[in-house]
């Protein structure tokens, strides 16, 4: 593009990097430090990868980084399937009673204060009497990260000619083969980036954990927050950047699904 | 294409709706779909032949691409039926019916290959894979497609797309093959050969096409009849002759093809077949072929004239006689195999006349502003009565 007003270029960089500095710049010292070779951490005293090597034999850090990943794949697993039935619930019944509600309530967890929502589910769980631990927090993740994945699923179906399924219908499927055969093909990208996002969100999150936890379930989150009170080490860093580098890949994975998806569909 | 249906079986040159033994392939009955306020489909019957090619003409937002949709199985009647072979289809959805539709977008599956798209019917009758491959070939062969079996739909040119979407609608050999706007996607330049080529393969086929279209030229290239439909209605059936000669109402009458509308007055009938009427654009009175029902003297009526049935002459006729007109040429639209004049009547209005160029009287003396004189024979004009 030519034209318009554009402001010197120096100005365009200082922006940009003032902008990325405060967004990647912590981010980069906890990865930094995580090579340093003292046992301080704020001094820089060599390379070493023995933060890493240590991380192995932490026995706490190791099961709660295996109950995080447990609890992220099946959090995951529900929040994809339920909230991909609500995406398909709320473009493709057509207008039904309450349809307009719905579907502003599925946009609300999104902007819910963490602290509310972890909050309430507690009371929930105490009321009906579930054992707090494991799968309170499963379902808490579930919860909160099912909304992420019918909005996503959501904004791909509308784009999605409804005569596609009238086709598959009209060639002999019925409605729910229509839906596996061609519906679900087509969505499976969105489906799929919900998932990716729907895990990193569990993986993430430390209060609503925090709320709804129970002895016995301790999530890394939880475990690197505990320990970081009593002082960050060095292993704390390390941890951190394999966090760091899982989600980033999870996140690079379902960019790169959506972008593959949105060119196919695009054409050459 | 190997079909249990032998191609051409039970094809005569007769059309089958004038033959009052043929039995209808399809009945719709006093068929209503109406949404909110508004009656798509207002209480249209109609009969469907075997091997015919029914093209349902109409401005969009008329009902046909409903009724369509209704036969189809994607939309419900809320009153009439709706029968295929006497059997009424209300309680089949779409994936039960023997019917087959095109769609607009030709709805590819993207995800899936042209062989793909094409076996996909084939497939979800739980055909072996030899078979289905076997057959889909013989459908690529059929559209003229051969060679890309391998391609994904995003890959096809708008013409390919077609073809693709017609042979994967006649994989399963629909007794009737339902079209929406089949043509409306492509370039106006390859649109003429492949109405013809649709026409070869309903043919070749056998099969009951029924096209939903907008646009009549295309309606009476293809269709063996049209039904024309406005507001929901079905107000004519019958052949594309029968539509053009013999428009039932003002309303066909403009939206097929091109028209001049005169308002007059009945007087009486000097000659046998013939209604004299009044009419104030025309001094000398006009004179038309009588139509089938009853005419009363008085009755306000129109008298409808096709522009290539008018002729157009330089100059002013000395006597003002029947079905003669004077005016002077207010446009003149040179078309290559025509010229159309607009004549600008004393009265204020403007008829349209067109003339063949047929190389011999192209354009002799009549150009811009030139006084002319235009008349038309009495069996070139139509009286309406709606």
């Amino acid at each position: 593009m030519t034209g318009g007003p554009r402001f010197p270029i120096r100005w365009d960089v200082a922006v940009l990097t003032l902008i990325f500095s405060f967004l990647y710049l912590p981010i980069l010292i906890v990865v930094v430090f995580s090579f340093n070779d003292s046992r301080l951490v704020t001094v820089w005293a060599g390379f070493s990868t023995r933060w890493y090597g240590s991380l192995l034999s932490n026995r706490p850090l190791l099961d709660a980084a295996v109950i995080s990943v447990q609890i992220g794949l099946l959090s995951a697993l529900i929040a994809t399937v339920l909230g991909t039935w609500a995406a398909i619930a709320l473009t493709r019944l057509g207008p039904f009673r309450g349809r307009a509600f719905l579907g502003a309530m599925v946009y609300a967890p999104l902007v819910m204060p963490e602290i509310i929502t972890g909050l309430s589910l507690l009371l929930l769980f105490v009321a009906i009497g579930l054992d707090r631990g494991f799968w309170t927090i499963t379902l808490a993740h579930a919860t909160f990260s099912m909304c992420f994945v019918t909005v996503l699923v959501q904004a791909r179906l509308v784009t999605l000619d409804r005569s596609l399924e009238e086709a598959a219908q009209d060639l002999g499927c019925s409605p729910f083969a229509a839906f596996w055969q061609v519906t679900l093909p087509l969505i499976s990208t969105s489906v799929a980036s919900g998932f990716l996002l729907a895990l990193t969100l569990s993986l993430d999150d430390l209060v609503v954990a925090s709320f709804v936890s129970g002895p016995g379930a301790t999530t890394l989150p939880m475990r690197i927050y505990g320990q970081a009170r009593l002082g960050v080490t060095p292993e704390i860093n390390a941890i951190c950047s394999v966090l760091i580098g899982l989600v980033t890949l999870a996140v690079l994975a379902a960019t790169v699904l959506t972008k593959r998806d949105f060119a196919a569909r695009r054409g050459p | 294409m190997d079909c249990e249906r032998p191609f051409g079986a039970g094809r005569r040159t007769l059309v089958p709706s004038a033959d009052p033994a043929a039995r209808p392939l399809i009945r719709i009955r006093n068929v209503e779909r109406r949404f909110g306020a508004v009656t798509a489909v207002d209480n249209v019957s109609l009969d469907l032949f075997s091997a015919e090619m029914f093209c349902l003409l109409g401005p969009s937002g008329c009902g046909k691409t409903t009724l369509l949709r209704m036969l189809a199985g994607f939309e419900p009647a809320d009153s009439g039926s709706i029968l295929l072979d006497d059997v009424d289809q209300a309680g089949f959805a779409p994936h039960q019916r023997q019917m087959n539709m095109m769609f607009q977008s030709y709805a590819l599956f993207p995800h899936l290959t042209v062989a793909g798209n094409i076996g996909f019917g084939l497939k979800q009758q739980g055909l072996a894979r030899a078979i289905i491959r076997a057959r889909v070939a013989e459908l690529m062969a059929l559209v003229q497609i051969d060679g890309l079996a391998d391609r994904k739909p995003h890959q096809l040119s708008g013409g390919q797309k077609q073809r693709v979407a017609l042979a994967r609608a006649l994989a399963r050999q629909p007794k009737v093959l339902l079209l929406d706007e089949p043509m409306a996607a492509l370039d106006a330049r390859i649109r003429s050969e492949t109405q013809r080529e649709l026409k070869q393969i309903q043919h070749r086929t056998g099969t009951t096409f029924v096209v939903v279209t907008h646009d009549q030229t295309e309606a009476m290239a293809m269709a063996d009849r049209i039904g024309v439909m406005q507001g929901g209605r079905l107000v004519q059936v019958g052949t594309p002759a029968d539509i053009y000669e013999r428009p039932a109402s003002r309303e066909v009458a403009r939206f097929v093809g091109n028209i001049n509308l005169f308002e007059a007055i009945v007087e009486g009938d000097p000659a046998a077949g013939e209604v004299a009427l009044a009419c104030p654009l025309i001094p000398g009175g006009l004179a038309a072929t009588r139509p089938a029902g009853p005419l009363a003297p008085g009755q306000p009526v129109a008298v409808a004239v096709r522009p290539e049935r008018m002729q157009v002459l330089p100059g002013r006729l000395a006597q003002a006689g029947t079905n003669v007109a004077h005016g002077t040429i207010s446009a003149i639209s040179y078309l290559g195999d025509l010229t159309v004049y607009s004549v600008a009547l004393a009265g204020g209005m403007t008829l349209s006349a067109s003339v063949v160029n047929d190389g011999r009287r192209t354009g002799q003396g009549l150009g811009r502003d030139t006084e002319v004189t235009v008349r038309f024979d009495p069996h070139s004009a139509m009286v309406l009565t709606v």
